[in-house]
């Protein structure tokens, strides 16, 4: 029975030299970021909502005319932009890991339904996800949030299903390889159930691929939240949000822009980070061409 | 090939109809439209009188039939917020998108195309380097940002570029690079891997045994295999630009479709935002129609399937 263990997650060696080969400055900024999202009441200088009229529309300190208080400048009412970023990682973070959440749970059991079973219930649901797939995401988003009105319930019912979607193919197509895999046929004749033998054998076996995806969806979800607050359908003012923080600051570009470059600079950083630790999780993990 | 048509043909036609059916209903359950129209002192009689004159009052499978009626003969109705006919507001809309995306398109295919198979070639090199990073900026970069740093650069700071409208020539290489960095990305990554597979082949390698140069064998032998999924893609792409316009129109003042569904939406003017989707829907139908047929003349084995 021993040989039907081995089908472990993710190989120690494996994981040894994914972390002797980390991109170094991907894992430091994701690291500061999560640091700034868990402890945003205590790293933050100011309330990131609180106004100060008398300091509005002022530049970073380091530039001529810059208070030392507020170390990357102020916006329209005064609200201390840094506050607003670190603030705005927790906006960011908390809305991407639920839909993250919902969509790598329901997406993985759907794909796990799907490619196992094989049917007819396996074909309903990959032309579904293939379907939600090929929809133009902000376009969607856009209707949709419109018909459910704007709100961070909104932005998660809205953004799921593309998730659930990704993982109900990726997974299906893990699934379908593993089960022809020895191990699989041996608890099946051993009298293992259905379940078990998804939940016991197949599900830790695509531990990799979860990972993989989902810090590859994860960078694409504060992508499209951000471009969502941008547009004014995602997360409502005056929450601090990157996106919503650059539209704030259009209308002062061509004299205050640094209130629309700072929060596209941690944008960036951010999708960035996520999508090279992604690269790199999927050349060391290595989860099947789909991933590409 | 004709049941092939056949068949894609159909499915194009469900899926139209499908994004038809979902606005009608969606729109239905979402609240009462009149409700939306009129302020909260209207009377019930102006309220009725409403109802009726929209058709409201009728069975909703009657209601069902006369929107779907109303869809095939373009006539959407009258924009709520303008007050113009939605199908005249769209005829301007649709061009200036579609203008567009055919430039982004040109230097999509200009650029990424080219800095693909470079970087197969010379892999490790500098320019596979520049393709590589070009393609994780084009991953990374919120569009919309890009947009404003752009316009920073271009548009305050050198004055070399139009920012905003699209009445020059010049004002479409802002928004056709900034729309177009997304696409180039997959393109550039697509085209490399695409590359590198094809060059794997037995026979390039009997090419290359035979004494055929080098350059020969890549534009003879590799790239016409290799651009088969590039091809696909780029239709795909066709698509994705429709859907980035809405950021990238908004952002340059761009009058195209992005940019009307994004002005309707906040006004809740909803003949527009179904004149506009049914006219994305079936653009983007189209072309994953016209890219089926493409690819079933290219490659015989999937019209067999």
């Amino acid at each position: 029975m021993a040989n039907i263990a081995i089908g472990g997650a993710v190989p120690r060696r494996k994981l040894k030299s994914f972390v002797a080969g980390l991109p170094i400055i991907p894992a430091l900024v994701l690291l500061i970021l999560v640091a700034c999202a868990l402890f945003a009441p205590w790293i933050a200088p100011h309330d990131p909502l609180a106004t100060d009229l008398t300091n509005a529309l002022k530049p970073p300190a380091f530039v001529s005319g810059g208070v030392p208080d507020y170390l990357l400048g102020t916006d329209k009412v005064g609200r201390d932009i840094l506050s607003r970023l670190i603030w705005g990682s927790r906006t960011s973070l908390s809305l991407a890991l639920s839909v993250l959440v919902i969509g790598g749970v329901v997406g993985t059991v759907l794909g796990l339904i799907s490619g196992y079973s094989a049917g007819k219930l396996d074909a309903v649901i990959q032309r579904i996800s293939e379907g939600i797939l090929s929809i133009p995401t902000i376009l969607v988003a856009l209707v949709f949030i419109f018909l459910l009105g704007q709100g961070f319930l909104s932005i998660i019912i809205v953004l799921s299903p593309f998730v659930i979607a990704r993982f109900a193919r990726m997974i299906r197509g893990e699934a379908l390889a593993l089960r022809t895999r020895p191990f699989v046929e041996l608890a099946r004749v051993a009298g293992a159930s259905q379940t078990r033998i998804v939940i016991r054998h197949l599900l830790p076996n695509l531990v990799a691929t979860i990972i993989v995806i989902a810090t590859l969806e994860i960078g694409q979800l504060v992508l499209v939240e951000a471009s969502l607050s941008f547009l004014g359908v995602g997360v409502p003012p005056p929450t601090p949000g990157w996106g919503l923080m650059i539209s704030e600051g259009r209308e002062y570009l061509t004299t205050k822009y640094w209130m629309s470059i700072f929060p596209g600079i941690a944008i960036l950083a951010t999708v960035m980070s996520f999508n090279l630790l992604g690269d790199r999780l999927t050349e060391v993990l290595d989860p099947g061409r789909d991933a590409s | 090939m004709i049941r092939y048509l056949g068949t894609r043909l159909l499915q194009a036609f469900a899926s139209i109809l499908g994004v038809a059916t979902a606005v009608f209903f969606l729109a239905r359950m979402t609240g009462d439209p009149i409700a939306l129209l009129l302020p909260d002192s209207a009377t019930t009689e102006m309220r009725d009188r409403l109802r009726a004159m929209l058709g409201l009052d009728k069975p909703l499978w009657q209601q069902y039939v006369d929107f779907l009626h109303n869809l095939v003969t373009f006539d959407f109705g009258t924009s709520l917020r303008t007050g113009r006919p939605v199908a005249e507001m769209l005829s301007q809309a649709l061009p200036a998108t579609a203008g567009l995306a055919a430039v982004s398109l040109i230097i999509i295919i200009l650029f990424a195309i080219p800095l693909g198979i470079l970087g197969a070639m010379h892999r490790g090199k500098l320019v596979d380097s520049f393709g590589r990073l070009i393609a994780l900026l084009g991953q990374s970069l919120p569009s919309f940002w890009l947009g404003i740093v752009l316009i920073l650069i271009f548009g305050v700071f050198l004055h070399w570029l139009p920012v905003a409208g699209s009445r020059y020539w010049t004002s479409y290489i802002l928004p056709a690079v900034t729309i177009g960095l997304v696409p180039v990305a997959g393109i550039v990554r697509l085209t490399r891997s695409s590359m590198l597979e094809v060059m794997k082949a037995d026979y390039l390698m009997m090419a290359a045994a035979k004494g055929v140069p080098r350059n020969r064998i890549v534009v003879k032998h590799a790239l016409r295999n290799a651009l088969i999924p590039v091809l696909t893609f780029t239709g795909l792409t066709l698509c994705y630009l429709l859907n980035g316009s809405v950021v990238v129109e908004n952002v340059f003042a761009w009058p195209g479709l992005g940019r009307m569904i994004l002005d309707s939406v906040t006004f809740r003017d909803f003949p527009t935002i179904t004149g506009v989707v049914m006219t994305i829907a079936f653009v983007y139908s189209l072309v994953n129609f016209l890219v089926d047929v493409l690819y079933g003349l290219i490659d015989p084995r999937i019209r067999y399937r």
